[in-house]
């Protein structure tokens, strides 16, 4: 266990504590449909260092979904948009690699990478991981409408806490 | 064998995203017939106890509004109380027999979703204190939903506004029955099914429990009708109904236990 990996666990608590104690309880939106779910976790995700291999990100992934999902009394939701989240991550990071390559030890943050790169990084993923969430809950073509409103509107702002989250508390 | 492994290794990421991905959708599907999906709930104890511990510290900081709530809910009962017929009556006999047909068993909501397909509500309350599968869920404005599940400290509901819920209502003063069903995902609106096109029903009419299930008594306040519509070649009505209750901000609710129920199910059956 070196203090990387430390850092990692101490990150997963802070950021799923958050999730299911503060964002879980503000639901807003208006005549009575919510549209703005607040969606945090997938930073924890997005912040895992690059070396990491595929199989064992994904792992990770569905673990985390699954805890979120036990609050949320919502089993295979939170869990299957987020696996589909780690896998696309490898993608994303292929199209917006830098010329001279990535040094594969970091995470990738704004402090590494700048902030056009994070910001364009994360909104790919959070937005991809939404849709997939939204889709799976509707499960049906029925509600599509309100799908997309859902995940833009969740997007946008979930997008401002993360963004938030990794200027403030700067996680290396 | 080498084959195999090469196989294996260079394409395990895509393998396990399958798997798990496969096992998530499993999960979504059977969430609503399955019944042994009992540590995945949120009345499992660790969850449950952290839950608690949220909600605890919600209250206190709560309180102000919660004494304004409980002064309403007892002067509505107590008014209840002194204006019902039973309380005039002479006859112990028939008042006794009355009042012990229902106990009521205070309790809170501490867990909810009220966003999703299959919203849920966990009560603060399990077998110990008397709840248990199969009564009925209300708060002082009017019905809430059904229990479902019940551990010794927790109870899991299924409110209204679930798609599995079926509730048999009537109009109030017109006595035509239906049933309330839910879509998605407007939490403050349902709507009822199985009027016939004859029956004369106007918007503003209000719903109350029809009192045939061993659920709810009979007379409890639902709703009003917002819109009715007649499909053509449709001998029912499609009718939109507003809740009275508003699910998202209830939190103390009463558990109906019918003490009558096991005659009248034996009678029904």
């Amino acid at each position: 266990m070196n203090t990387n990996t430390i850092n990692i666990i101490k990150r997963f608590f802070i950021i799923v504590l958050i999730q299911v104690l503060i964002l879980k309880q503000i639901n807003i939106g208006w005549g009575g449909f919510n549209y703005i779910h607040l969606f945090i976790y997938p930073l924890f995700i997005l912040l895992i260092p690059l070396k990491t291999k595929r199989f064992l990100l994904i792992l990770v992934a569905f673990i985390t979904g699954i805890i979120v999902d036990m609050f949320y009394d919502t089993p295979g939701l939170h869990a299957g948009s987020l696996v589909f989240m780690a896998y696309m991550r490898r993608y994303i990071l292929k199209f917006l690699e830098p010329v001279e390559g990535y040094n594969v030890d970091t995470s990738p943050t704004i402090w590494t990478f700048g902030l056009d790169w994070f910001l364009i990084y994360s909104s790919v993923l959070v937005f991809l991981n939404l849709l997939w969430y939204f889709s799976m809950e509707a499960f049906s073509f029925q509600y599509t409408s309100i799908v997309l409103l859902r995940t833009i509107f969740s997007f946008i702002f979930s997008e401002v806490i993360i963004v938030l989250y990794v200027a403030i508390l700067n996680p290396k | 064998m080498r084959n195999l492994l090469l196989f294996l290794s260079k394409y395990n990421a895509i393998l396990i995203f399958a798997v798990l991905e496969t096992m998530s959708i499993y999960l979504i599907i059977n969430y609503n017939n399955k019944q042994n999906e009992i540590f995945l709930y949120s009345s499992n104890l660790l969850i449950g106890k952290i839950n608690k511990k949220r909600f605890d510290l919600e209250n206190y900081l709560n309180l102000n509004n919660k004494n304004e709530d409980l002064k309403r809910d007892n002067a509505y009962i107590f008014q209840k109380y002194f204006n019902s017929r039973y309380f005039k009556t002479d006859n112990s006999e028939i008042n006794d027999s009355l009042v012990s047909d229902y106990k009521i068993i205070p309790t809170s909501i501490c867990n909810k979703s009220i966003t999703h397909r299959n919203n849920r509500f966990t009560l603060d309350k399990g077998t110990i204190e008397g709840i248990d599968v199969g009564m009925g869920v209300i708060s002082s404005r009017g019905i809430v939903g059904v229990v479902r599940k019940a551990n010794e400290e927790f109870a899991s509901v299924i409110p209204l506004i679930n798609t599995i819920s079926r509730t048999s209502v009537m109009v109030k003063g017109k006595g035509y029955f239906g049933i309330l069903k839910w879509k998605p995902y407007d939490y403050k609106k349902t709507t009822l099914e199985e009027i016939p096109k004859h029956a004369n029903i106007i918007t503003g009419d209000t719903l109350i429990t029809s009192g045939f299930s061993t659920i709810f008594p009979k007379g409890l306040m639902v709703g009003t009708i917002t819109d009715i519509e007649l499909d053509r070649g449709s001998n029912y009505y499609n009718i939109s109904v507003s809740l009275i209750n508003d699910l998202a901000l209830v939190q103390d609710v009463y558990v109906i236990d019918y003490k009558k129920k096991g005659l009248k199910l034996e009678v029904e059956e």
